[in-house]
């Protein structure tokens, strides 16, 4: 599994209380129980302080509705990476 | 002029206040100053908006700080099971606790708040709730019993996020406050076409 995915995964896990969930980058919230749109605050809160970044207003938007899938945070996430803006703790 | 005199009576004098709710129909800030000269609570602040639907069972325990907006919740600061337990068992047992809402907080439709909680300031209490516990400043809280879910602050930013992603978006940038009667239609007709395609 790709290190970023893996990593996702584990945030996850911990968000969703939830030891056996597994991730690729076609779960979207239909696939995870508990993905609302309160469940996804605090997910998104937890991966910005894994990966050590914060997702701007257009990351935001661009997370909602049809973009509250990993596919989308796994692209974001690569662009911050691109960018030198992902931290290792 | 019937309006106005029945609002006098009722907000400078307390009288007449079904008359005053059938005719006048307060929204919550008429009716939050309503409460605020007459309705007897420990202690209520200024800027508030609360339903007249809203119940508060207890107002003499009840604290209430400034700008808080109470949707058709309910407060309740007493056991009502005392009377039965003194019934059947004899017990002269007292349950009542005090329930205070600090400043800026947002109490959804048909949440219950129950004796001996504090709702901190700037938080929300989503519809339905049922409060049993305290909670901390700017917790956004849901379900029964009652759990904080998120803080506010990160909530902001997605719900800002989210606004700034809709179709009327321009519109609300230019709206004062949460509600402009002026803008409704528009904003209504937008939001229809985007909900269901057409509009009505």
């Amino acid at each position: 599994m790709d290190k970023l995915v893996a990593d996702l995964q584990e945030v996850f896990r911990r968000v969703f209380d939830e030891d056996e969930l597994e991730i690729n980058e076609a779960t979207s919230a239909a696939n995870v129980g508990g993905w609302d749109s309160m469940a996804h605050i605090s997910l998104i809160v937890a991966i910005e302080k894994r990966f050590g970044v914060r997702f701007t207003a257009s990351d935001l938007a661009s997370l909602a509705g049809a973009g509250q899938n990993v596919g989308t945070l796994v692209k974001l996430l690569r662009a911050k990476t691109a960018a030198g803006g992902v931290g290792s703790s | 002029m019937i309006r106005d005199f029945v609002e006098r009576l009722a907000l400078e004098h307390n009288r007449a206040l079904p008359l005053y709710k059938r005719v006048c129909r307060p929204d919550g800030k008429q009716w939050a100053e309503y409460l605020r000269r007459h309705g007897n609570l420990y202690q209520m602040g200024t800027g508030c908006s609360i339903l007249p639907s809203t119940r508060i069972i207890d107002p003499a325990y009840t604290r209430i700080g400034n700008r808080v907006c109470l949707g058709s919740c309910t407060l309740i600061c007493h056991d009502g099971a005392i009377e039965m337990l003194y019934q059947r068992h004899h017990l002269r047992i007292d349950r009542v606790a005090p329930i205070t809402i600090e400043d800026d907080v947002f109490v959804g439709e048909g949440a219950i708040l129950l004796g001996g909680t504090t709702v901190g300031e700037g938080s929300i209490v989503g519809a339905g709730a049922v409060l049993r516990q305290s909670v901390p400043a700017g917790s956004i809280v849901m379900g029964n019993p009652a759990k904080v879910v998120g803080k506010v602050e990160d909530m902001i930013r997605f719900w800002e996020a989210e606004s700034m992603g809709l179709p009327w978006a321009e519109l609300i940038a230019k709206r004062e406050g949460a509600f402009d009667p002026a803008m409704e239609p528009e904003l209504r007709r937008l939001r229809q076409e985007y909900f269901f395609k057409t509009a009505r």
